[in-house]
């Protein structure tokens, strides 16, 4: 079916999102390419598949971490570092600052099997910083004992009894200040395929590696050896005294037949390229040769921003810098007992793309389709250069609805560029040497959002090569999951109808950059009817701090959280110190006092029997109280309304009584009182409305209410009767409040009175609210 | 995380705008102006401005000019003025007599608008200013170019630490004024922007009652979809859609896709409706700052609007996936191995509903922009052929004999001649690829089932081209 | 085309503008006071009194206004603007960013202003309702706040100026520091004081903390006897300032009583501590953490708590990733937004927009024929088949405090056996530690108080009453 391809517009490729359909192929039923839609009966080949297949681990929506490695986060031992250049290490090992405080949290929140955490600070307590070295040297040989003599006391704690009104900083919606981040700072971890010349005179394959930066600067790289069964040979630690932005495990064109030797790492200043001779003996250390530094005043006085391997010749580098101006390195062959050697630029392969109007660092090099053919892009556009034919062509302007995010050489003949607006498979086959805008997938994300990066998994399986697009942010913790399929034959490349949503728990600051296990993708050594790995290894990046986690995504099918044994290890520290932890003495001794009264108190005033008597007391003094009130306070000319007197508490007109037994009994008391009152122009309180307000339902009676409550406290205060009758009783006369009515409008008049006209026509129109209304209504129907 | 399907604004991002774009076109004219004095000097070609987007420009210009009338162009500047820095919404609504409710939106929207006028007006215009260079292309988000012949010589003038950082000098100055004004945050802003940095904090924040819960929908739509959570993805495009202001472009796509899950065939019928409503021919006017893409949004007459061709695609596709007309739904699985031929007898393509669909295509093909279309145009060549090879295979040569039978054969022949020629024009547009090779393999096929004496090697044939194939 | 020319002249400015921005005012102002006494069983008389508090504003207004007549004075009012949220830099002074021009004639209304007025209006009635019960009912829509324009009608809306329907939007909600702000400079501006009954019902607000946690009763009494104590009730009363810049918050009556509330837990168990037979055993802590945590199975919410969750996914900073929700907690809010969002979209029932033309209104009229609403069925069908009625709120309450009863296990026999005994006694600090920070987490979620904010009042309050009790400590002794 070499002649089966989809129909194709060569301007724009097949333009691709949700539910969006695009140029397809009629194929009656009896053909049947694999590529064909499996769920459907359709005779139709389309640009978009709708299930992802079974065969292919399905990434559950919401991944629950297997942290490998984090699992016991002790100490290293001090021996296992066997590298010289701990200084890094070392010399950082300073005080904590404030700003480590959200690392604490992240360690609690990220190990909720911590023992029960101590408030108290003992005098031989030290914060030790290296436990962040901990986290970033975290492949290990698991083999030492944990150098824990320190207690671990997480910071905050330590700190709430000083702390006095720091602001949070962790508000993320409060007016905090713009967090900004330097565009240039690329993947501070990589995994891939090294092989060395040693290697390939042996005839021997590429080892897989893992490269990161770790160390409080993260001036230090760490290169290990990578093996399946997760044991990490001894790390290397090399240390290059200025921040790393960003490292790159070199990768060579298939053609090549042979793996790179070279990783490529760019710092604040200088790059560097790490050339590998040896890591094969695990018991010594490896060797290689650190050519550079090459600062960047060696070039143009700007800071260099990226930086590529050339895929066809092993020697060949490409630099830009934060202008735009590019330029042609090599690696000159050295004899292999060298330490150190000098990057070389060749200058007569120079240029640039530089663009007055943007502004922003963010700019990426990389090889095109052929030898001497380059990619350089900013935000704002990309441009092909070929250094040795001297042209360039933009390929792409973007100035007005996107702006250019991420870009990624996936191999020989397909590249992936990232838009604020799109996934765009770049196709460099079968086009005249042209770069040619395949199939895009309009991924929705919010656009304005400069951090996403996209992260590249290549995954072979029996027909199709898959690859799984991740798009991060720094924003959140959600990872955005884009298929693509190609066939074998490279002819028809798809994409899957849905995107998946990754949740990646605790990294609540957001994700820096991941990397992946290598899954013998490359296809120097491939080999399409290889088993398939069911299971890969997923290396997330925070944010903020330089822990690395490791997940496990596979193909079964997750266990929900089940109810599990609730121990102290699941309740959380409640964040931060809220509640100052020191105490005063004047006030503990009233508590003393007020404790001690409180006991004597848990006596009704008065027995039961009394009741009926002091009720019927309570209701004369009560009634006659009302009645002076009538007469004088309320028999009102405009200007004796006192103040005060327009609405007055039931309990200020006489003593009341001191307890309630009854509350039916009281209850009908009052009844009849605000009744009588109630025909003289006096409004009171409904009781049921209190409660309502207070308990959110109408209910019948106070001694359905005193029931209710008390069924609430029985179980949880000893003296809940008592105390019950105590709170509503409390409540009652709090809230019991009379007004007569005509006093309102008495002062209303008033007030009227001495208003301007027109301000008198705001006033007038109070109560034509409901003609307004229904006009309002008439009008809209 | 997601694109809200509202537009909205507010007076940060307001002078966060202002302020960039006054820079930025401070900054290229101080550029520009060294430049042109060293250009002058060595009389070679500048790279910038790229010499296509401000040919176009001008192009585009000349056009509006002498297309559109007095009036409309009083029109459109009225347009500028209010509808500038908002959304350009409804061009549709334009050709009716209606826009009230779009000169509305601008109006009432509070957060959502700016209201100073002033500060808008100078905005505006550096914006315009900013955006006048460079063209805005309707089918892609970026404009594309890979012709060779564009290729130029190797840009070797490279920006000077010292250079830059004078010019950079001199166009600050120039804004110190508008940064006085502005709020803190919009200076930090402008300081980290300056110094090529980015932002990580959204320069909005969402705290608006009504945006938080409008983003919050959006969210657990996608998030739902994603989880292929269908009837919870549906219920939540029920109620997005039903909130004011919300624009339904930009979320259509997902509604296709929950609706081809829940019920498929409400599907056309949504698609039919985004073509009825948002069905603009007017001309797309570079000279607006639009702040609503068009790629897949919007139609106008050069631009083919997505849910056009999407609706074609669906109902092609749907009218010719075979559905079973008699039998018991059991026979699903036997099916998909298509091993069974007997059932095929029992399954069917929807011919009178492609007829209706090769109507309508006929219609369309007729004015701009689907008469400039090469996929509307392949479309329908597909349309032929799938009736093509319907016609052809329920053919029987045995059976209809006579004038009958030369009846049927000319139906299949006209189609597969239609095939051919919407191909050729489809081709000829010159930016649309197809397997030919493929395509009149399959015409032939057709055809040769019109003359075949055995129906049952016809099916031969089929099953040794796929044996051929694979 | 020429009406929505006629439209834009149609819009009123100066004078008359500020007059139909009054009666757009009090129109909402009116129909939130219908709402308060419909649905939530306030009394009939308190429409009354809110009409006399702005009637007292408008003469404040009046008194201050320098043209007798309504001539041309052309944008002295200055009304504050609370359009652009984003703006504002400062969470506590956002309300009142604006008012910094020195300018005698400003309404100064904002949305906000509503709610201060019903709350006034409420103290004065003695009321037991809160800031916190305001903020959940704008949220939930039950009390017109948010979108209020959607509801003037539409002839004044029509004329009122963009400026002005600005702020009847409402914004985001407000924060219990920004009402009281709020009240504060309105009782100021109508001398609230003189007239007025200016105390709050502070007991009715102690037990809705006190139930809100849920704590026992003896909580309750005691903070009660604390506030007598410490506070001469009668200052329990709403304050009149003018100041601007007023950031003394701790003195807020209703922040006053919280803070109270939460000293008293604080010195509860500290005396507890230090009590031979702990009253308070670990576990009980313990299980309040967890039920606050959700980590035991969560009991069926009553609407109240509902409404509650709803409300609060607009405010609450430490929100629950929506990436958590579970589809019932999905389905809720759905429901939610249908039932009440939705409504705010504009009138008659939310379908069109009355700026839509005939055709509009026929095209969308067919999209929402394509996608139904479809929760209505679903809705009623599972209420009939599952017969299960929502718990009330005390129901609900009850539950919790039975569940925390079993958690912390309710054997009171054998204190032998308990845990208590001091062996772990870091361990129950740290407990301690965790039950105050959950207290005022509950709290600053349920009042939408700024957490830091909070903590401050809270240590001022106790420092206050520390210099208070040691001042008055002769006296004490000396009875
Ligand atoms: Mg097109």
């Amino acid at each position: 079916m070499n002649h089966i391809k989809l129909p194709y517009n060569r301007r724009n490729g097949a333009q691709l999102g949700i539910g969006i359909e695009s140029p397809s192929l009629y194929l009656p039923e009896t053909i049947k390419p694999p590529q064909k839609d499996l769920k459907s009966n359709s005779p139709w080949l389309k640009s978009q598949l709708h299930d992802i297949p079974a065969t292919i681990p399905k990434l559950t929506s919401s991944l629950k971490p297997s942290i490998i490695e984090l699992q016991d986060a002790d100490m290293p031992d001090q021996s296992v570092i066997t590298s010289s250049s701990r200084s890094d290490l070392d010399n950082d090992s300073t005080i904590l600052t404030d700003d480590n405080h959200m690392f604490w949290e992240s360690i609690l929140a990220s190990r909720r099997n911590w023992g029960p955490l101590s408030p108290r600070v003992t005098s031989d307590i030290q914060i030790y910083p290296s436990v962040i070295s901990n986290i970033d040297l975290s492949y290990q040989i698991k083999e030492a004992t944990p150098v824990s003599t320190h207690p671990f006391v997480p910071r905050d704690v330590i700190s709430s009894s000083k702390r006095k009104d720091t602001k949070h900083e962790r508000n993320k919606n409060s007016t905090g200040l713009l967090k900004t981040f330097d565009p240039i700072v690329g993947d501070l971890i990589d995994v891939g395929i090294i092989q060395t010349l040693n290697d390939i005179r042996k005839g021997v394959d590429g080892t897989e590696i893992i490269v990161y930066v770790c160390g409080n600067t993260s001036s230090t790289l760490c290169i290990s050896r990578y093996t399946d069964d997760s044991s990490y040979l001894l790390p290397t630690y090399i240390n290059l005294q200025s921040p790393i932005k960003n490292i790159k495990i070199g990768r060579l064109s298939k053609n090549m037949l042979r793996a790179s030797d070279c990783i490529g790492i760019l710092t604040e200043n200088s790059f560097y390229v790490l050339k590998l001779h040896q890591l094969h003996d695990p018991e010594s250390n490896l060797s290689y040769i650190l050519y550079g530094p090459l600062t960047f005043n060696e070039f143009n006085d700007f800071t260099f921003a990226d930086f590529a391997f050339n895929p066809w010749d092993i020697e060949e580098f490409a630099l830009v810098d934060i202008k735009g101006n590019w330029i042609i390195g090599s690696i000159p062959k050295l004899n292999k007992h060298a330490a150190t050697g000098k990057l070389f630029l060749k200058r007569h392969f120079s240029g640039t793309i530089f663009d007055i109007e943007e502004q922003s660092r963010w700019k990426k090099i990389e090889w095109s389709l052929s030898s001497s053919r380059i990619l350089i892009l900013n935000r704002s556009q990309m441009v092909e250069v070929d250094y040795r034919e001297n042209w360039q062509l933009q390929i792409i302007e973007a100035k007005t609805w996107s702006r250019l995010r991420d870009y990624k050489r996936v191999d020989d003949t397909i590249s992936v560029l990232l838009t604020s607006r799109e996934i765009i498979i770049i196709s460099t086959k079968d086009n005249d040497g042209d770069l040619k805008r395949e199939l895009s997938w309009k991924h929705d994300l919010d656009p304005s959002d400069c951090t996403i990066r996209m992260f590249i998994q290549r995954r072979r399986e029996p027909t199709v090569n898959l690859f799984s697009m991740f798009i991060t942010s720094k924003r959140h913790n959600k990872v955005y999951v884009h298929v693509f399929s190609i066939d074998s034959d490279d002819k028809i490349l798809q994409s899957y109808d849905e995107s998946k949503l990754l949740n990646i728990p605790g990294l609540e600051n957001g994700i820096d950059s991941i990397a992946f296990e290598y899954l013998g993708q490359d296809t120097y050594e491939g080999n399409a009817t290889e088993p398939v790995q069911r299971e890969y290894k997923m290396f997330i990046r925070n944010n903020d701090d330089l822990k690395v986690l490791v997940f496990l995504v596979n193909s079964s099918v997750l266990p929900d959280q089940e109810q599990e044994h609730i121990s102290d290890s699941d309740l959380k520290l409640a964040e931060g110190s809220t509640v100052p932890d020191t105490y005063s003495d004047n006030l503990l001794s009233l508590f003393t006092e007020l404790d001690n009264k409180l006991n004597d108190d848990k006596v009704p005033a008065y027995a039961v029997e009394e009741e009926g008597d002091i009720f019927q007391e309570y209701g004369y003094r009560l009634s006659d109280k009302m009645n002076q009130y009538l007469e004088n306070a309320f028999a009102v000319t405009r200007e004796s309304v006192l103040p005060f007197d327009l609405c007055l508490k039931v309990e200020d007109l006489t003593d009341v009584p001191g307890y309630i037994h009854d509350f039916s009994e009281f209850e009908s008391l009052l009844d009849q009182f605000f009744q009588y009152y109630n025909d003289q122009d006096v409004t009171f309180t409904d009781i049921k409305g209190i409660f309502q307000l207070l308990l959110g339902e109408n209910i019948a009676n106070l001694d359905l209410v005193y029931n209710k409550l008390l069924q609430c406290w029985v179980l949880a205060s000893e003296d809940a009767k008592y105390l019950t009758k105590e709170v509503l009783k409390n409540v009652i006369w709090a809230s019991l409040r009379f007004s007569k009515r005509s006093n309102y409008d008495t002062y209303e008049t008033e007030i009227y009175r001495t208003l301007d006209d027109s301000y008198r026509s705001v006033i007038d129109s109070w109560d034509n609210l409901s003609d307004l209304e229904n006009e309002h209504e008439v009008n809209s129907s | 995380m997601f694109e809200l399907p509202i537009i909205y604004n507010n007076k940060r991002t307001a002078t966060e705008r202002k302020i960039r774009y006054t820079y930025i076109n401070q900054l290229s004219k101080k550029y520009n102006r060294t430049q042109n004095r060293h250009n002058n000097n060595n009389n070679n070609n500048g790279i910038l401005p790229t010499p296509e987007s401000s040919a176009t420009e001008s192009h585009d210009d000349d056009d509006a000019t002498t297309s559109d009338d007095l009036i409309k162009r009083k029109r459109l500047r009225r347009r500028w003025k209010s509808v500038i820095g908002e959304a350009y919404s409804d061009t549709d609504l334009d050709d009716d007599d209606d826009d009230e409710e779009e000169e509305e939106d601008v109006d009432v929207e509070d957060e959502m608008s700016d209201h100073h006028e002033s500060a808008h007006h100078i905005h505006e215009n550096e914006e315009r200013k900013f955006f006048k260079k460079y063209e805005k292309p309707q089918e892609t988000f970026e404009i594309w170019q890979t012709n060779n012949l564009k290729r130029v010589p190797i840009n070797k003038s490279m920006i000077t630490y010292t250079k830059l950082k004078k010019i950079e000098k001199q166009a600050k100055r120039k804004i110190t004024v508008p940064l006085l004004h502005a709020s803190k945050i919009n200076k930090l802003c402008f300081e980290a922007m300056s110094e090529g940095l980015e932002l990580v904090t959204p320069l909005v924040t969402i705290e608006n009652f009504s945006l938080q819960h409008i983003e919050k929908l959006t969210t657990l739509l996608y998030l739902n979809v994603s989880r292929e959570n269908w009837d919870i993805a549906y219920r939540i495009f029920t109620l997005l859609i039903r909130i004011k202001k919300l624009d339904i472009r930009s979320i259509w796509g997902i509604g296709v896709r929950i609706l081809s899950e829940k019920s498929p065939t409400k599907t056309l019928d949504f698609l039919n409706w985004m073509n009825s409503v948002y069905s603009s021919r007017l001309n797309f006017i570079q000279g607006i700052n639009y702040r609503m893409d068009p790629v897949f949004k919007s139609g106008s007459r050069t631009h083919t609007p997505k849910y056009t061709l999407t609706w074609l695609w669906k109902s092609l596709i749907q009218y010719s996936t075979k559905k079973i007309i008699s039998g018991n739904n059991n026979s699903n699985e036997s099916l998909e191995d298509g091993s069974s031929s007997e059932l095929d007898i029992d399954i069917n393509i929807d011919r009178n509903n492609l007829l209706d669909l090769i109507e309508k295509i006929s219609e369309m093909v007729l004015i701009p922009p689907f008469m400039e279309d090469s996929e509307v145009w392949f479309i329908y060549s597909l349309c032929h052929m799938v009736l093509a090879d319907d016609l052809s295979s329920k053919f029987n040569p045995l059976i209809s004999n006579g004038s009958r039978g030369d009846i049927e054969r000319n139906q299949v022949i006209q189609h597969i001649q239609k095939t051919k020629s919407y191909l050729q024009t489809s081709m000829n547009k010159g930016d649309f690829e197809y397997p030919e090779k493929y395509i009149l393999k399959q015409l032939s096929i057709y055809e040769q089932r019109l003359y075949a004496s055995d129906p049952t090697s016809n099916n031969n044939n089929v099953t040794d081209e796929d044996v051929d194939m694979q | 085309q020429s009406s929505q020319q006629f439209i834009k002249q149609k819009k009123l400015y100066g004078h008359d503008a500020n007059i139909l921005f009054l009666k757009c005012f009090q129109f909402i102002l009116k129909k939130q006071c219908i709402q308060l006494v419909s649905t939530h069983g306030f009394p009939e008389h308190f429409v009354k009194v809110v009409k006399i508090f702005w009637m007292k504003y408008i003469k404040h207004l009046d008194d201050n206004d320098p043209s007798s007549s309504k001539n041309d004075f052309n944008d002295i009012i200055e009304t504050e603007e609370m359009t652009d949220i984003d703006e504002n830099e400062t969470r506590n002074n956002d309300i009142t960013t604006t008012t910094r021009r020195k300018n005698k004639n400003k309404i100064g209304l904002h949305m906000s202003s509503t709610i201060a007025i019903l709350y006034m209006a409420s103290v004065h009635l003695g009321l037991p309702v809160y800031t916190s019960d305001f903020i959940q009912w704008i949220c939930t829509t039950d009390l017109v706040y948010f979108k209020a324009n959607e509801s003037l009608p539409k002839a004044w809306k029509e004329t009122l100026p963009n400026h002005y329907l600005g702020i009847f939007e409402g914004g985001k909600p407000p924060t219990t520091l920004q009402l009281q702000h709020k009240v504060i400079s309105i009782c100021h501006s109508i001398n609230f004081n003189a007239d007025f009954n200016n105390l709050i019902n502070y007991e009715g607000l102690v037990l809705k903390l006190t139930l809100l946690i849920p704590l026992p009763p003896e909580f309750y009494t005691r903070t009660l006897k604390f506030i007598q104590r410490i506070e001469d009730t009668k200052n329990l009363h709403l304050i009149e300032r003018d100041t601007r810049n007023f950031t003394q918050h701790h003195l807020y009556p209703e922040i006053k009583v919280i803070t109270y509330f939460i000293l008293t837990i604080k010195y509860i168990l500290l005396l507890d501590e230090q009590a031979p037979r702990k009253k308070y055993k670990s576990s009980w802590i313990r299980s309040l953490l967890l039920q606050h945590q959700k980590l035991i199975s969560t009991l069926d919410p009553s609407k109240n708590t509902v409404d509650k969750t709803i409300a609060q996914t607009v405010y609450d900073e430490n929100k629950k990733d929506l990436f958590d929700w579970s589809n019932q907690e999905t389905t809720t809010y759905l429901d939610w937004i249908e039932k009440s969002y939705l409504s705010l979209q504009g009138e008659s029932s939310s379908e069109f927009d009355d700026t839509m033309s005939v055709d509009q209104r026929i095209a969308r009229r067919k999209l929402y024929q394509i996608f139904r609403l479809i929760s209505n069925e679903g809705q009623s069908k599972t209420s009939t088949t599952s017969q299960q009625r929502d718990p009330t709120f005390i129901e609900e309450l009850q539950e919790k405090y039975a569940q925390l009863q079993s958690l912390s296990g309710n054997d009171d026999g054998n204190d032998s056996l308990d845990e208590d005994d001091g062996t772990d006694y870091e361990n129950r600090k740290t407990l301690i530690h965790q039950l105050q920070c959950l207290i005022v987490d509950k709290i600053t979620l349920e009042f939408n108080i700024p957490k830091e904010d909070m903590i401050r009042c809270v240590s001022r309050t106790e420092r206050d009453c520390s210099h208070k009790i040691k001042t008055k400590e002769i006296a004490h002794q000396s009875c």
